[in-house]
């Protein structure tokens, strides 16, 4: 028996077409909420005083890109990445989930979703960013929270980028940003 | 299960399986192309990382080593690494092929330099074009230049480029020359067939010789067989290993793994750079021991190599117009090992970084760190995990006491090589100079696996060098 066949017997069973059981996407969201101030507060929310994102003089006018990106939004946006890689090394991923809620438990906490906002940002701020041992494991999942917050089109206008579709000089051989891929 | 036979099987379509295939179809000979991933055409490619990362990178971009402190990019997809990489064609440094031929791989290097040659004329490389280069490079060229150093611009298949700076995430445009545009269709041109989303569970050896490949296609995995009279595996490092050893070929098989990895060092200046709205790599600074690349990536890949947690990161992000960013790029040694893990079900890389390793890169950083200071940086942001900076170049020297582990800052590799070294010498290596895996004379290996080091470059250039110089070798043998 391998780590993985004895992981994924252990572990709760997604619906039908995900890969993220229920309580790992929650966790996933909760921990987005934590790593990103811009959206536990909704994408609207202006810059921090004192550093603003100019805008560049290069965007073409677009469809409005309005709505808040959620933490909720995070999560959905990372279980859609895993399922389109296929990736062999997904239930790696929910392992990885896994650990971030439970291991609270060591210092006497309680599980990672079910701590305020607060309480979490403690957490990152205390065992993630140093990473020594187990937190250096639950600190990876810093990478996908990125993923799924920063590889949706929402953040875009609000960090300065302009995405290729958008730039004002590809205008005449717009490349393919407007086409779906097909599933 | 079905069964289909060809003259050639090659599998993978990467910078060696596409050369390989397209000089065995170009040579009359039926080809049958194996590819574990999908054939995505630049019509099919977007502009968006998160749609196109999973597609395009092996395991969606999620291979780190065992221990969890690199991360190793690999694409999975027609034309393998070639579709997702910046087509960087460098030859390899005149000290590598001796140093391989200690080894006892024996490649002729008067005949490699015509396959050089050959590649880079079909590919039409050419120094990077000025029109495509990034306001943050040409920062740090400048930077360079007032110190006294010499950056060179690198040379590239991109074709009509357009600069818009996705190569990462394939070419929308159509216009890289990678082997998706290249050699993949010109072996179709010839008749050879790509087997896309097909994956390979093993090679049947049957008396001293590979009689067929076992595979699954699509996500039913439908399974089928292909015997050839000839095989050439060319999966790409790690890869080409594990498929190896899951058929049950093992002497030295995944060792003497190498990589060129790195780190990345990020400057912040006062005004905007626009650096992501440019040719990603247009120019290096070769170094003792290191090589630098300043470059730049789409948001998404920006906000992962981008250091800092919560506010801190957040506030870099919103500078991106503002930030320049450059990696220290080093050769590691051949000290890594492809294993097929029992504990974790599938293959895995063991790998760390040495203390020279890191020496090295240290090294890189700081010469990074001077010619961004030099270019008017306002600050560096190291790539620790912790949030460190340096403000000024009096304090350059704090690299050496934050960048020591790499389970403390962030380390990648795009570049692994070796696992099935060639060497004539059978107790050492895995293929002999003629490409043929030692014991099994019509299974060939034909792709950076082979490297019995580091190529201390990018590879691409050499890896379909190579398969230029093997393909006549290998069909002669059939």
């Amino acid at each position: 028996m391998t780590l993985q066949s004895f992981l994924l017997r252990l572990l709760p069973l997604p619906q039908p077409g995900r890969v993220l059981a229920d309580g790992e996407w929650r966790t996933l969201a909760r921990i987005a909420e934590a790593l990103l101030p811009t959206v536990a507060c909704g994408v609207a929310c202006g810059a921090p005083s004192g550093v603003s994102g100019s805008v560049p003089p290069t965007v073409l006018p677009g469809p409005s890109r309005e709505g808040g990106l959620s933490p909720e939004d995070v999560a959905d946006n990372v279980e859609r990445f895993l399922i389109r890689g296929r990736s062999k090394r997904a239930w790696r991923v929910r392992g990885l989930l896994q650990l971030v809620e439970w291991t609270p438990l060591l210092r006497g906490e309680r599980p990672l979703s079910r701590m305020t906002l607060d309480r979490r940002r403690r957490l990152v701020e205390a065992r993630y960013i140093d990473g020594r041992g187990v937190w250096g494991i639950c600190a990876k999942v810093r990478y996908l929270v990125l993923m799924g917050a920063y590889g949706d089109a929402r953040l875009h206008a609000t960090m300065s980028y302009v995405p290729v579709s958008q730039r004002v000089r590809f205008a005449q051989a717009r490349p393919n940003g407007a086409q779906a891929v097909a599933p | 299960m079905t069964s289909e036979t060809c003259d050639v099987c090659v599998i993978g379509s990467g910078a060696g399986g596409s050369v390989i295939a397209c000089r065995a179809a170009q040579a009359g000979r039926s080809v049958v192309v194996i590819e574990r991933g999908p054939y995505l055409r630049a019509a099919q490619m977007n502009d968006s990382e998160i749609e196109m990362i999973p597609r395009l990178y092996k395991d969606g971009g999620l291979h780190m080593n065992s221990g969890l402190d690199m991360f190793i990019l690999q694409g999975t997809c027609v034309g393998g690494s070639t579709t997702l990489s910046n087509m960087v064609m460098m030859r390899a440094p005149e000290a590598v092929l001796p140093a391989w031929r200690s080894f006892g791989a024996e490649l002729d290097p008067a005949a490699m330099a015509r396959s050089y040659d050959t590649i880079e004329r079909e590919l039409g490389t050419a120094e990077s074009d000025p029109t495509t280069h990034s306001g943050s490079t040409r920062r740090f060229v400048a930077g360079a230049r007032s110190l006294g150093l010499s950056p060179r611009r690198m040379r590239k298949a991109l074709g009509a480029c357009r600069g818009c700076g996705n190569c990462n995430i394939g070419c929308a445009f159509d216009t890289k020359r990678s082997a998706l545009a290249t050699y993949v269709p010109w072996a179709e041109r010839h008749g050879a067939r790509i087997l896309a989303d097909t994956e390979v569970d093993r090679i049947e050896i049957r008396r001293g010789r590979a009689a067929a490949v076992h595979v699954r296609t699509g996500h039913g995995g439908e399974r089928s067989r292909i015997v050839a009279k000839q095989f050439v595996v060319a999966g790409g490092a790690i890869n080409s290993s594990a498929l190896l050893l899951r058929s049950g070929i093992r002497k030295n098989v995944g060792s003497r793994v190498s990589f060129n990895a790195g780190s990345m060092m990020v400057a912040e200046f006062d005004e905007p750079l626009d650096g992501y709205d440019a040719d990603q790599m247009t120019w290096f600074l070769p170094g003792d021991g290191f090589i630098i690349e300043p470059t730049h990536n789409p948001l998404m890949s920006a906000a992962l190599t981008t250091p800092g947690w919560l506010d801190e990161h957040e506030r870099l992000m919103r500078r991106q117009r503002h930030l320049a960013y450059a990696g220290s790029l080093i050769s590691t040694g051949p000290t890594g090992r492809v294993v097929q893990s029992p504990f974790w079900g599938h293959e895995e890389t063991r790998f760390r970084a040495s203390p020279d390793d890191v020496a090295a890169l240290r090294r890189g950083l700081k010469v990074i760190s001077e010619v961004f200071f030099a270019a008017g940086a306002r600050r560096l942001i190291l790539p620790t995990h912790r949030f460190r900076t340096i403000e000024s170049a009096s304090a350059i020297d704090t690299i050496d006491e934050h960048v020591v582990s790499t389970r403390h800052f962030s380390f990648g590799s795009a570049h692994p090589q070796g696992g099935n070294a060639m060497s004539s010498d059978a107790s050492v290596g895995v293929v002999g100079s003629d490409f043929a895996v030692h014991g099994l004379e019509n299974l060939f290996v034909c792709d950076a696996s082979i490297f019995p080091s580091s190529v201390t470059v990018n590879p691409i250039s050499t890896v379909m060098a190579i398969a230029d110089y093997a393909a006549p070798r290998i069909l002669a043998r059939a």
